[in-house]
């Protein structure tokens, strides 16, 4: 084969299998924030704030536990639950009494909950950049075909779908799920046959925020973890969500590959710009079905 | 009893007389300003002002028009870096280059307003914030024209702008003629229509009027007088960076609107007023303003959601009522 | 002047219209009558353009419309008064009628000129003629019920409309409030000699407005005819007055 095809070939894939594992976070992050746009009808400019808590506390709880995978492990399911806990006093505090106020008014009030969380982010954590480096297990990567395979974007790549079968199996399965569902689409009635909305609606939310944690974990151990990772998160999570529709799940994990991909393979063309890629793709699927890729939850 | 028709006329008529004198005024204030205040406190006029301008410009649409405009911050950088650029890179003169900064706001407002009057509230206001990161994306990537993350310094402004006295004169005139002019645009037929539809979209369709153009139409508006204000700021701050385009700046100007009222005219620039001086005060003496600003945020959201401004003046009219109904014939 | 040939229009499987026709000549007062989840409203939404039919097509003055959007429907001169209160709840009983004027009048996109001096005198007149002048400067979400009614149809007038649709303009009215709509409605169509399309429950009102009346029964129509004629077609008494008769 011709080195240089041989070469771009080799960087294509290698740049689909960085795509993917970034898809994988982008989906896990996007669909906590369609889940509680799509039942609560919040639209959660702090789920980015909480992804930036999830990866500070990753940070803290692996050092604490002494940095190895065993740290590692613990922090992608404790600092998720301490961010979801977090959530749940700001949603039975704050939140829950807003529930009939517009859009307009929910997303301001989310705002001051990300400026909160920022502030408290800076008042634990201080200012500076934070960095975590990967597991022993996880560095490098295996070599197959003549390829380098990182280990992470493979071990991200199994974590994705998991969370995806276990979501699938909380909506479908799980009276929450089922009732979440009817609450998306008539809220009145739930609550006129005598269930609880106001838990129900707690629940979500803390899941939401949970995935927006998992997401900061995951992520913590591949990039610098700052004040301001959680401004771009978040328009990307958006961006995600109208393009998939909003409240669905699956619509996110669509949303998430396209823009995983686009950004990813966008390198490859204009290294400069690539974050155009993506934003296009967006407008693309927008013109062409402006309500999202598949059907919104209301 | 007074006829209501009469009271209706009579209160008219004081609300006009109320205006007439409102805007000699204002000129005359923010003339005498200069001649009492220190230097700081000129500059951090100028910069009320402008901020004022931007807030009452995104006003139009989001509090009059009901829109959803989440990303209003890009069409104030817009303008400010059009300003920026004619003046660095392309040398042009002065009006020139002031006249360009609206017009590139406005085509601006009017694409990605094409692409977003098509969907309904919610999807609009996020469409916009996503359409709204990637302009700014461009502007903080393109490191070779805009300066990239750390912006344009050191624009070249004509002699008599460029001392504080001087940008605070042009900044005052440019706002008060602005503001003159959105005041009208308010209370004209658009601005009615405009109100109809924020008020029930469904019946203005029922009585011939097409929503989505009449979108588009405020989109461009607003663009336009946030690029002016773009431009101002530029003039009073000599240089011009990204993060006045970034989605936090569009939230805080949607603050100040809600802090001042915003189905009230003058809330937008009172709410820029407060929020500007809580910022310069609170710096003095903490680094945490965004922990104050989210819990101010929260409890006007919580306690004073039609902002100062709409509460006195909804104070001041059932007051009003009151008398005009308790008014001996 | 309006004619409507089997619409047809579903929601979630349930056939709300299936094959409902209706004819509305100039100049003619023409009454929708039908049990209720007939399918009444939904035809009417659909005329207005507010719901796309599925089947079947619209046509006003000849040309088809049920493709238009329902600004332009209102500009070919569809005027259209809600069952449930549809006003400007916000702005003054003034300001409601005075938007429809200036949407009529082209003034919309004006925004050199001060609105408030703007069709004063033309939606005075108006407000004058459905008896709410007195209440000009009241907030229109403010008023009573049965006011409210009115203004509704105050600001369906003031498009001007060559067809005027009333969907149930009494109902929910004490009978106070609908005597005094009767009257108003009787007093305008005599006046202004408006063509209109109206639906109503009270029975009395319709027999006594109405120039032909449609009967609409599980989303076809089963006739449309004078009054008398409905009043003894057997079919009517078997499908719609049932046991009652």
């Amino acid at each position: 084969m011709h080195p240089a095809i041989h070469l771009t070939l080799v960087s294509l894939i290698q740049q689909v299998l960085v795509g993917l594992g970034k898809t994988t976070t982008l989906f896990i992050v996007s669909s906590g924030l369609t889940l509680v746009l799509g039942v609560l009808r919040i639209p959660n400019i702090s789920h980015g704030a909480l992804y930036m808590v999830g990866a500070f506390l990753a940070y803290s709880i692996t050092r604490m536990l002494g940095g190895g995978a065993a740290g590692f492990f613990a922090s992608l399911l404790l600092a998720p639950l301490a961010v979801a806990f977090l959530s749940l006093l700001a949603e039975r505090f704050l939140l829950s009494r807003l529930y009939e106020r517009d859009h307009l008014m929910l997303l301001l009030f989310t705002f001051a909950l990300a400026l909160i969380f920022d502030d408290l982010v800076k008042i634990v954590w201080g200012s500076g950049y934070r960095s975590l480096p990967l597991p022993a297990m996880f560095q490098g990567s295996f070599s197959f075909l003549g390829l380098a395979l990182p280990r992470y974007s493979l071990f991200l790549l199994c974590v994705g779908p998991l969370v995806a079968i276990g979501l699938w199996f909380l909506i479908n399965r799980t009276k929450i799920g089922k009732i979440s569902r009817a609450a998306a689409v008539h809220r009145e009635m739930v609550g006129a046959v005598g269930i609880n909305v106001g838990w129900v609606f707690a629940a979500v939310f803390m899941i939401g925020c949970f995935l927006a944690g998992l997401g900061g974990a995951l992520v913590a151990p591949t990039q610098s973890i700052s004040q301001g990772m959680d401004a771009s998160i978040i328009i990307e999570a958006f961006l995600i969500v109208i393009m998939g529709g909003l409240g669905n799940v699956w619509g996110a994990l669509l949303g998430s590959l396209i823009f995983g991909l686009t950004d990813s393979l966008g390198v490859l063309i204009l290294p400069q710009f690539s974050i155009v890629f993506p934003y296009a793709a967006v407008i693309v699927v927008l013109l062409l079905r402006p309500s999202g890729l598949l059907k919104s939850a209301w | 009893m007074v006829a209501p028709s009469l009271s209706l006329a009579y209160r008219a008529r004081s609300l006009l007389r109320l205006e007439t004198l409102a805007f000699p005024t204002a000129a005359a204030v923010l003339f005498l300003l200069p001649l009492v205040l220190p230097e700081f406190y000129v500059y951090f006029a100028a910069l009320v002002l402008v901020t004022g301008l931007f807030a009452t410009s995104l006003n139009l649409v989001l509090g009059y028009g009901g829109m959803y405009q989440f990303h209003h911050a890009v069409f104030y950088g817009a303008g400010a870096y059009a300003f920026a650029l004619m003046l660095a890179k392309a040398h042009a003169p002065l009006w020139p280059a002031f006249l360009f900064a609206p017009l590139v706001s406005a085509m601006l407002g009017l694409l990605i307003g094409a692409i977003c009057v098509r969907l309904s509230k919610l999807y609009f206001g996020m469409l916009q914030l996503s359409l709204g990161s990637l302009v700014w994306a461009v502007v903080f990537r393109w490191y070779s024209f805009t300066g990239g993350g750390d912006g344009l310094h050191e624009i070249p402004l004509p002699d008599a702008i460029s001392t504080t006295r001087g940008a605070y004169y042009l900044t005052a005139v440019v706002v008060l003629i602005c503001m003159v002019l959105l005041y009208r645009i308010v209370n004209s037929p658009f601005g009615k229509i405009f109100q109809a539809i924020r008020d029930n979209p469904q019946r203005s369709e029922a009585i011939g009027v097409d929503i989505r153009l009449h979108q588009l139409k405020g989109e461009v508006l607003a663009a336009f007088f946030a690029g002016i204000a773009g431009a101002l700021y530029v003039v009073v701050e000599g240089s011009v960076v990204p993060d006045m385009m970034f989605w936090t700046a569009s939230m805080e100007v949607m603050v100040m609107c809600l802090l001042g009222g915003w189905y009230t005219f003058l809330g937008p620039l009172f709410g820029a007023a407060v929020i500007l001086g809580l910022r310069t005060f609170a710096g003095i003496y903490t680094d945490h303003w965004p922990l104050i600003l989210g819990i101010i945020l929260m409890a006007v959201i919580l306690f004073f959601p039609e902002g100062v401004l709409g509460l006195l003046l909804r104070r001041a009219n059932s007051k009003m009522e009151l008398s005009t109904e308790t008014e001996p014939e | 002047m309006l004619r409507v040939e089997g619409i047809r229009k579903s929601f979630d499987r349930f056939n709300a219209l299936s094959g409902a026709d209706l004819h509305v000549g100039s100049g003619k007062i023409v009454a929708v009558i039908g049990p209720n989840g007939a399918g009444k409203s939904t035809m009417f939404k659909i005329i207005t353009g507010h719901l796309k039919p599925e089947g079947g097509r619209v046509l006003f003055g000849g040309e088809p419309i049920s493709s238009l959007s329902p600004h332009e429907i209102c500009r070919k001169g569809i005027g259209m008064a809600f069952q449930i209160v549809n006003i400007f709840s916000r702005m003054s009983v003034f300001e409601n009628v005075q938007a429809a004027v200036l949407s009529r009048t082209r003034q919309a996109g004006n925004i050199f000129r001060a609105a408030s001096k703007m069709a004063v005198g033309e939606t005075m007149e108006i407000l004058a003629s459905v008896g709410l002048r007195e209440k000009a400067g009241s907030i229109a979400g403010k008023l009573s019920y049965g006011d409210q009614k009115v203004l509704e149809i105050a600001i369906a007038l003031s498009t001007s409309p060559r067809l005027l649709i009333l969907d149930e303009p009494t109902a929910g009215m004490s009978s106070e409030e609908a005597a005094v709509c009767t009257g108003l409605i009787r007093r305008l169509t005599a006046e202004q000699g408006l063509t209109v399309l109206f639906c109503e429950h009270n029975i009395e009102l319709v027999l006594s407005l109405s120039d032909e009346i449609m009967v609409l029964q599980g989303g076809k129509t089963i006739i449309q005819d004078c009054p008398e004629a409905v009043c003894k077609s057997p079919a009517v008494r078997d499908a719609y007055l049932g046991g009652a008769a």
